[in-house]
C-alpha cells in the first residue's frame, strides 16, 4: 500500500513539475519572438505608377515599358553586392531583351555618383535616379525598403508579381524567366507566377 | 504513510522552487526596462531575415572625463565600415575634437571587397572617442548626429544611417576648467 501511494505521489509530482516547467517556458518563447521583429508590411500597389530621372536628367514614365517584363534592380555606387550584380544583370538584358525582359536599374544615389561610374559600366538598360521619391517605388511593393540590392518584377500588364530582398544570383534570374515565360504561354496564372517568384 | 508528511514536504519545495523560477522568468521583461536597449536585442534576436537597420545598429553615447564616447552594437550576421563611421556636435557651443577609435574595445576586422578593396569593418561593435570642448562648466545636454553604413553578411546593404543621440556633459569644477575659458 505504502509503495502504490508512493508511487503515486512520484507521478504526481512528475505531472505538477511538467506543468509548472511548460508555464515558465511560455513567456521565454513570447520574449523571443517580440524581440525579432521583421520589416514593416505596408500597404503594397497592384501596379507600380511612378516617374523619375534618368541619367540625362530626363523624366521617364514607368508605363514608357509597358508590354515588357520588368526587373526593377535598386542599387547604389557605395552598395558591393549591388556592384556584383550588375555584370550578370547586363547579360540578363542582353540575352532575354529580344524576348520582353527589361531590367531597370534604379540608383538609390546622388547623381554626381552615379554618372561616373555608369559611364565606366557601361549599362545597357535604363538607369533611374533618386533618393526619398526613389524608395518611395520600393516601398509600393509592400515591403518596409531597409536595404539594398532590392528587386521589383513586374508584369508585361504594369502589375506588380514578385519583390526580393538580397542579392540575386543567375539562378534566380533563371528562375525568374521560367516562371514569366510560363506565365506568358498561359501554363499558369499570374497568382500562380506570383507564389512561385515568392519562393526566390 | 508515515512517509506522506515527507513527500508532501517534497513535492512543496519542488513547487516553491519552480514557482521562484517562474517569478524570475517573468520579472526579466521590467527588469529589460532599465537596461539600454542594446542588451535587449542582441540577447534574442535570431532570424534570417535582413531586419530593419534600427534593431540591427544600436547607437549610444555617454560623456566621461571631458570627451565623448560613442558605441554602436550590432547583431550578430552584420557589419558596419569603419571609414563611414563619424560623428558631429550639433550644438553651437560643444565643440569635438576629431574622433578616434577605442580598438581595446572593439578591435575592427579587414575583409575583402571585390569593388571596393581591402575594408576595415566591426563586426560586434564599434567604440569611439572624441574630446569636447565645451563653453561653460555647467551641466548641460546637447546632441550629436552619428552617422553609420553596414550590410549584413550575406549580400544585404544598408542605406547611409544617421541618428541624433542626445547627450549629457556632467558639471566641470573651475579648477578642472579650460583655462582659455
Amino acid at each position: 500500500m505504502s509503495r502504490i501511494f508512493l508511487i503515486f505521489c512520484a507521478a504526481l509530482l512528475a505531472l505538477m513539475a511538467g506543468a509548472l516547467l511548460y508555464a515558465v517556458r511560455i513567456p521565454t518563447e513570447v520574449a523571443l519572438e517580440q524581440a525579432a521583429p521583421q520589416p514593416k508590411t505596408l500597404e503594397a500597389v497592384t501596379r507600380p505608377v511612378f516617374k523619375l530621372p534618368d541619367l540625362e536628367g530626363a523624366e521617364r514614365e514607368f508605363v514608357e515599358w509597358d508590354g515588357k517584363h520588368r526587373l526593377l534592380n535598386f542599387w547604389a555606387t557605395w552598395c558591393a553586392p549591388c556592384r556584383r550584380e550588375i555584370p550578370m544583370l547586363k547579360a540578363f538584358q542582353e540575352e532575354h531583351g529580344e524576348a520582353g525582359f527589361q531590367i531597370l536599374g534604379i540608383a538609390v544615389d546622388y547623381l554626381e555618383e552615379v554618372v561616373p561610374f555608369a559611364e565606366e559600366t557601361e549599362f545597357n538598360y535604363p538607369i533611374l535616379i533618386g533618393q526619398q521619391d526613389a524608395m518611395a517605388v520600393a516601398e509600393s511593393s509592400g515591403i518596409e525598403f531597409i536595404g539594398m540590392p532590392f528587386t521589383m518584377i513586374v508584369a508585361r500588364d504594369g502589375e506588380l508579381v514578385g519583390a526580393y530582398l538580397g542579392e540575386l544570383h543567375q539562378g534566380h534570374l533563371d528562375d525568374i524567366v521560367t516562371i514569366l515565360t510560363r506565365l506568358d504561354n498561359g501554363e499558369i496564372n499570374k497568382t500562380e507566377a506570383s507564389g512561385a517568384l515568392d519562393l526566390l | 504513510m508515515r512517509k506522506l508528511p515527507t513527500t508532501v514536504a517534497a513535492t512543496a519545495a519542488l513547487i516553491a522552487i519552480l514557482a521562484s523560477c517562474r517569478e524570475t522568468e517573468s520579472l526579466a521583461p521590467a527588469e529589460s526596462l532599465e537596461r539600454p536597449a542594446a542588451a535587449t536585442v542582441f540577447s534574442t534576436a535570431s532570424s534570417e531575415e535582413p531586419l530593419p537597420a534600427d534593431q540591427v545598429f544600436v547607437p549610444d553615447a555617454h560623456v566621461d572625463d571631458g570627451a565623448l564616447f560613442f558605441r554602436i552594437q550590432l547583431l550578430p550576421g552584420y557589419y558596419l565600415y569603419k571609414d563611414k563611421i563619424s560623428v558631429r556636435s550639433l550644438s553651437d557651443d560643444v565643440a569635438l575634437d576629431d574622433y578616434a577609435f577605442v580598438e581595446d574595445w572593439s578591435k575592427s576586422e579587414a575583409i575583402f571587397d571585390e569593388w571596393f578593396g581591402e575594408q576595415q569593418v566591426f563586426f560586434t561593435e564599434a567604440h569611439g572617442s572624441a574630446p569636447i570642448n565645451q563653453q561653460t562648466t555647467s551641466a548641460r545636454r546637447f546632441d550629436i548626429e552619428l552617422s553609420y553604413q553596414g550590410c549584413k553578411k550575406d549580400g544585404v546593404c544598408y542605406v547611409p544611417q544617421s541618428k541624433v543621440l542626445s547627450v549629457v556633459i556632467p558639471a566641470r569644477l573651475e579648477s578642472e576648467a579650460d583655462p582659455k575659458e
